[in-house]
């Protein structure tokens, strides 16, 4: 399934369009200490934990839970005609969060929800995780 | 350490009186204020040789401050940590002037938001690269995924966030110099357009211009300029993140550090504290504040408001100018915390002064509960 929605494409160097270019290829990377192995998020050159250089990007396991959410109802320039929407933070399995959309209603967004990656396309060509609901059986 | 001496005195504090005259830059607007502290303190520009400035407008804050004044600085500082910086000026201020470093020194502030169009103004091209894609309006919807954690983990209710904007309203009333004149009722709040879930326009701060500034030295030298200072007892800082994302948790704030180390480092309890001065850019901060300043425990700020005792006459008397939320809240609020606060403690709050005001507490936040900085102020009789 193929989400679309109306975004921003951010400003990005070094590391951060290194992140974004994994998202055009449909992986959502995060950062792992090769030295204590201690996840974290975002991306940057060092261990938020113990200060160890060496670090590196592996693929999230894409599972999470919705840790918080907010639906927006006035929005910024640029996102005015897609109100309401959410934003919301996904507390990944690995046990660290980010901001996100989740591709759902109002009524079926709660905290707790499980959740999975996925991608939505905010413009023809560049793509950014978004997260659907796992279907519960 | 707990300091039986004052660190730094205010000899005096106002705000820009032309702030909502629109004929004022920000730079104008912080030298205007600027120029009735130095007025009201007796010194010339040539006696201010420090300087504190924080803004969104100005690239290099200090630099736009010196020269709209005409001071050439010994000591200059634009430490930016969000609407929080001035109450953290308040401590390098005192950290600078007691190493010697110079002595008397301006905090200032400038803000044309509302004429603005209220957008929050940026100087800098800064992009949180993984959070803009998304639409977030900054910061509201960082308060609104407080607020839905909070609820979620402690049943907080629409109505507890409600009763901070009420309250606040009420304070406002009692004050001259605020537009806002009628009372909210709880259907006012709750029926008003919701912004970013579950925030209101009532539970969100107003959009306003404004300027002010603070007159700052060693407590000896104030007692030779004003017979009423304002005494600086503590102050305590930190940061946590600066990304939402990145938030620790989504309930609390570093008020639960600063609060504690400010209160100890001036050796007082809440009994001791009078007056409440606490950064209400929106309702839920406030209640995240009450918590972790330990006015109660963690998760029951809902039903510790809902009696009504943010109010005035409530016995908890918090923003008794009317606030961020009901008063004035141009882009970046600390420094008028701390006017409030002054006021209140010069006993010059008129209709809305609090009866023996002589201890206030301060705590301004920046971002989305991402920086935080408590002071502790005693007025010129307290404890001297």
């Amino acid at each position: 399934m193929s989400h679309t929605f109306s975004g921003v494409v951010p400003q990005t160097r070094g590391e951060e369009t290194i992140w974004f270019d994994q998202c055009q290829k449909g992986r959502l990377s995060i950062l792992k200490c090769l030295e204590c192995e201690s996840y974290s998020f975002y991306p940057t050159s060092v261990c938020r934990s113990c200060s160890s250089r060496s670090v590196e990007l592996i693929d999230a396991d894409g599972r999470g839970v919705v840790h918080t959410f907010s639906w927006v109802y006035r929005a910024p320039p640029g996102f005015e005609t897609s109100v309401p929407y959410n934003i919301t933070i996904v507390e990944l399995i690995e046990g660290v969060k980010l901001m996100s959309r989740v591709v759902c209603d109002e009524e079926t967004l709660k905290c707790g929800l499980e959740v999975q990656v996925s991608f939505a396309k905010i413009t023809p060509d560049f793509q950014v995780p978004v997260f659907v609901p796992i279907d519960q059986p | 350490m707990k300091t039986s001496e004052p660190i730094l005195a205010i000899v005096a504090a106002s705000e820009a009186p032309s702030a909502d005259s629109g004929k004022f830059s920000p730079g104008a607007l912080m030298a205007e204020a600027s120029a009735i502290v130095m007025n009201s303190a007796g010194c010339s520009k040539d006696d201010v040789d420090g300087l504190w400035s924080a803004s969104s407008y100005h690239y290099m804050p200090t630099l736009s401050l010196a020269e709209q004044l005409g001071i050439r600085p010994r000591y200059s500082d634009s430490t930016t940590i969000g609407g929080s910086s001035f109450v953290s000026h308040l401590g390098h201020a005192a950290a600078a002037i007691n190493a010697g470093m110079c002595n008397v020194g301006l905090i200032a502030y400038g803000s044309t938001q509302r004429s603005d169009g209220g957008r929050v103004v940026r100087s800098m091209s800064e992009s949180l690269c993984y959070e803009v894609p998304y639409g977030l309006v900054w910061p509201i919807t960082g308060y609104g995924l407080m607020a839905t954690r909070h609820m979620h983990e402690f049943g907080t209710k629409p109505e507890h966030l409600a009763e901070v904007a009420i309250a606040a309203r009420e304070w406002a009333i009692l004050n001259p110099e605020s537009s806002q004149t009628k009372s909210l009722s709880l259907d006012d709040v709750l029926e008003s357009p919701m912004i970013c879930s579950p925030l209101h326009r009532y539970d969100c701060c107003l959009v306003t211009n404004g300027g002010g500034a603070l007159l700052v030295t060693t407590p000896e030298r104030a007692r030779d300029m004003t017979d009423n200072p304002v005494y600086v007892w503590s102050v305590a800082e930190s940061h946590r993140n600066r990304f939402i994302s990145t938030m620790p948790d989504y309930t609390s704030s570093p008020a639960a550090d600063t609060g504690r180390v400010a209160m100890q480092r001036a050796d007082v309890t809440h009994k001791d504290i009078d007056t409440y001065h606490l950064y209400d850019a929106f309702t839920i901060a406030v209640l995240v504040m009450l918590e972790d300043l330990g006015l109660c425990p963690k998760g029951e700020s809902g039903s510790f408001v809902q009696d009504g005792k943010l109010r005035p006459g409530g016995g908890l008397p918090v923003n008794t100018s009317g606030g961020g939320l009901s008063y004035r809240h141009p882009g970046m609020l600390g420094i008028f915390l701390i006017i409030e606060a002054f006021t209140q403690l010069r006993n010059s709050g008129g209709p809305r002064q609090v009866e023996r005001a002589q201890c206030a507490l301060v705590h301004g936040l920046g971002g989305v509960h991402m920086s935080g900085v408590t002071a502790i102020l005693g007025s010129s009789t307290w404890r001297i």
